[in-house]
């Protein structure tokens, strides 16, 4: 593998379901409008690099985790892994892929067989996989997630060990087959505080010092400068924000990141945080047309929000698709609005806004 | 905010009886909650703290039972109350409660206004119009327009139906509402809003709030005073400003460096290893002592008194038999705490 091919990149990436029609609509043939859960996403991952997917409920965070892993066919767009189209895979690049590819799960409590010991459920990995030295891995990779001494653990059942044991022996259930990318949805939303720093840690080692790469999805702003070196924040369906983690972090741009970095309740007493006045929640991503997805609740909505956003970059290293900050594109092609309104592919239009002193 | 209780709570013991034996999930608590206060509670999974709210409530499972203690609302001893009792005269008018995921806790078949009218021909003497009326009020305290009183809970979104849950809560005017992790199922900016309108309670309406959760951000930013729990004892409890400035319990201390700010995204996160012990029998010893870098055999040997933090202060508690060492500890930024327990391992990204 050439060192500027990307492990995992993904073009486009649309992914619409079908709303489950009435019965009436059935007999009236009345097709109804898909949902648009993921629209248009496109992002690169390199080896031993981190990617943060930000987003409430419902933005299609996991919807993308499980188009990336094979769970659901893409409505269209790409994704490449190592370079090959996972479209055009045959059966067994599906089985390697999969060996290759492992996924985190956000509840630790349910993504355990409860009948299964710890020994079982990392036997089970290897037996699929068919690798050998099973008993030597299994100790090595209870080692690297910290469940030692590892004979206390290999004969547990999920029942006898803790919410962040748990999740350890998930982490060793993705690791022992040796992956080179982890897909991780929330994987510490449900443990207590106390436990949730060493899973960060943990994460954060497989990265730096066993090669994997990770793409980490999360509601939560304040613990994914622990695990994630890129962050991108989706908004029903869309990409709005991109961007190293720190500077998205720092100097958010997008109105709707500022809106979830101000409503993370401060711990310290003196603290004087203004609580959020964004209004209302994120509806469905079903008929909306054209036009920024946030604009009815973003507090600097412009007449030009009907209009989609490009994604602008504000560095080699942030984007953000918000017509606030379209002057700073260097096409800044004017020409771009055409008589129908529509802005036309890879141009922008320019708000006449500043946006920098938002 | 007066300084009289009006919730006290003293030397509360609740036991779960189980096929092992008598399971204490809560050992000798002592607190209180002013009229206008916003009280929060902090701990995590199996520090007690729902089983002391479902006590207060009197509405612990068939199993469990207060063993020793009292609980008094407004001077009133309320622990021995029969079911009529508290019916007719507590729950709802005097005590509301907002569940854990309360989101479900809407009855979806019937409309919300004629859930509200149910409440308050059992627990007032409102009748319907007069009830209608009322309820409308407290849709626009919380922030939902009034005519959508009549609106089944499936045509409110989740943060809605939190919403409206708060109003019913509020409804009858009650003079303590009780909150279970309000928040818990929601987004951020959703839980946001959702605290903005509590907030607004405890200012316009004056109810006392008792708010429980696990985090320990929420409370430090909304409420007036705090107590921390873990495992069944109440570890510390006073002022906020005070137990997030002036920690003198251990646990206090832990969970402050373990929680994230998202100030300081770099900031170390310490790990507090282990987990609340499942207790049997009595409590006699501190519960936090196989995860204290701190303890020491003195820890083990019998529970530690819920004390003044220091002999000068009447607002300020804590259960500590090494409150003193640590204090002075954490003045001096020295660090005697022992190894495998203390693990604040560099979190930082520094790519």
């Amino acid at each position: 593998m050439t060192s500027d091919m990307p492990l995992l990149q993904v073009k486009n990436l649309e992914k619409y379901y079908d709303q489950q029609a009435g019965i009436v609509d059935w007999i009236l043939r009345k097709d109804s409008d898909p949902v648009q859960a993921v629209d248009g996403v496109s992002f690169r991952l390199d080896e031993n690099e981190s990617l943060g997917v930000i987003g409430e409920s419902g933005c299609g965070k996991t919807t993308l985790i499980e188009t990336l892993i094979g769970l659901h066919e893409p409505t269209s767009g790409e994704i490449l892994f190592k370079g090959t189209d996972v479209s055009t895979f045959d059966k067994g690049d599906w089985k390697q892929f999969r060996r290759e590819v492992q996924m985190i799960f956000q509840d630790p409590f349910n993504a355990l067989d409860p009948k299964l010991s710890v020994r079982e459920t990392l036997e089970e990995q290897l037996k699929i996989h068919d690798i050998d030295e099973r008993d030597r891995r299994i100790r090595d990779v209870l080692e690297q997630v910290e469940l030692s001494p590892v004979d206390n653990y290999l004969d547990r059942l999920p029942k006898q060990l803790s919410g962040g044991q748990k999740q350890r022996v998930s982490i060793a259930r993705a690791l022992i087959v040796e992956p080179e990318l982890i897909l991780a949805d929330e994987p510490v939303s449900m443990l207590d505080v106390s436990t949730q720093a060493a899973i960060l840690q943990l994460l954060s080692d497989l990265i730096d010092d066993f090669g994997v790469s990770m793409v980490y999805i999360s509601h939560d702003l304040s613990t994914v400068s622990y695990v994630c070196h890129q962050l991108q924040v989706m908004y029903l369906g869309r990409v709005v924000e991109s961007g190293a983690t720190e500077v998205v972090l720092n100097e958010p741009k997008h109105p709707y990141t500022r809106a979830l970095l101000s409503a993370i309740p401060i711990p310290d007493s003196e603290a004087e945080r203004e609580r959020t006045e964004l209004p209302g929640t994120p509806g469905d991503p079903i008929n909306i047309g054209n036009g920024c997805r946030f604009r009815d609740r973003c507090p600097d909505r412009m007449e030009l929000c009907d209009k989609t956003p490009e994604s602008y970059a504000l560095s080699t290293d942030h984007h953000v698709a918000c017509h606030l900050h379209s002057e700073h594109d260097d096409q800044g092609d004017l020409n771009a609005v055409s008589s129908s309104g529509d802005v036309a592919n890879g141009q922008s239009i320019s708000a006449g806004e500043g946006g920098d002193e938002l | 905010m007066s300084d009289d209780p009006l919730l006290e709570v003293e030397n509360l013991t609740v036991q779960y009886k189980t096929k092992e034996g008598m399971l204490t999930a809560v050992s000798d608590a002592s607190f209180a909650v002013s009229e206008g206060e916003y009280f929060g509670v902090v701990g995590e999974s199996g520090c007690g703290k729902s089983t002391l709210l479902l006590s207060i409530l009197n509405a612990l499972d068939s199993n469990g039972q207060v063993t020793n203690g009292v609980i008094r609302y407004k001077g009133e001893e309320i622990q021995d109350l029969s079911e009529q009792e508290l019916n007719q005269r507590i729950r709802w008018k005097e005590i509301a409660y907002i569940p854990q995921g309360s989101m479900n806790s809407l009855d979806p078949l019937e409309r919300i206004s004629t859930q509200a009218v149910q409440l308050a021909g059992l627990h007032s003497d409102l009748n319907e119009e007069e009830a209608l009326t009322k309820f409308e009020e407290m849709f626009e305290i919380v922030g939902i327009d009034p005519e959508r009183i009549h609106d089944y809970p499936h045509q409110f979104s989740g943060g809605m139906k939190q919403r409206a849950i708060i109003a019913l809560a509020l409804f009858l005017e009650p003079s303590l509402i009780i909150a279970d992790e309000p928040t818990t199922a929601l987004d951020v900016i959703m839980q946001d809003q959702i605290f903005k309108h509590i907030d607004d309670i405890v200012d316009r309406v004056g109810t006392s709030i008792m708010l429980i959760t696990h985090d320990i951000a929420v409370v430090f930013e909304s409420c007036d005073r705090m107590a921390v729990m873990h495992g069944g004892q109440i570890a510390e409890v006073g002022p906020v400003t005070r137990i997030d400035n002036e920690p003198h319990h251990p646990y206090s201390t832990l969970l402050q460096e373990a929680f994230p700010d998202i100030r300081e995204p770099n900031r170390d996160l310490s790990v507090i290893e282990g987990k609340p012990p499942r207790q049997i029998g009595e409590t006699d010893y501190c519960t936090f002592v196989d995860r204290c870098p701190w303890a020491t055999e003195e820890c083990r040997e019998a529970p530690p008194p819920l004390e003044r933090a220091e002999a000068d202060r009447s607002d300020h508690f804590v259960s500590c038999f090494r409150k003193d060492d640590v204090r002075e500890e954490n003045e001096q930024g020295t660090d005697d705490r022992k190894a495998p327990n203390q693990k604040s391992g560099s979190l930082a990204n520094d790519e």
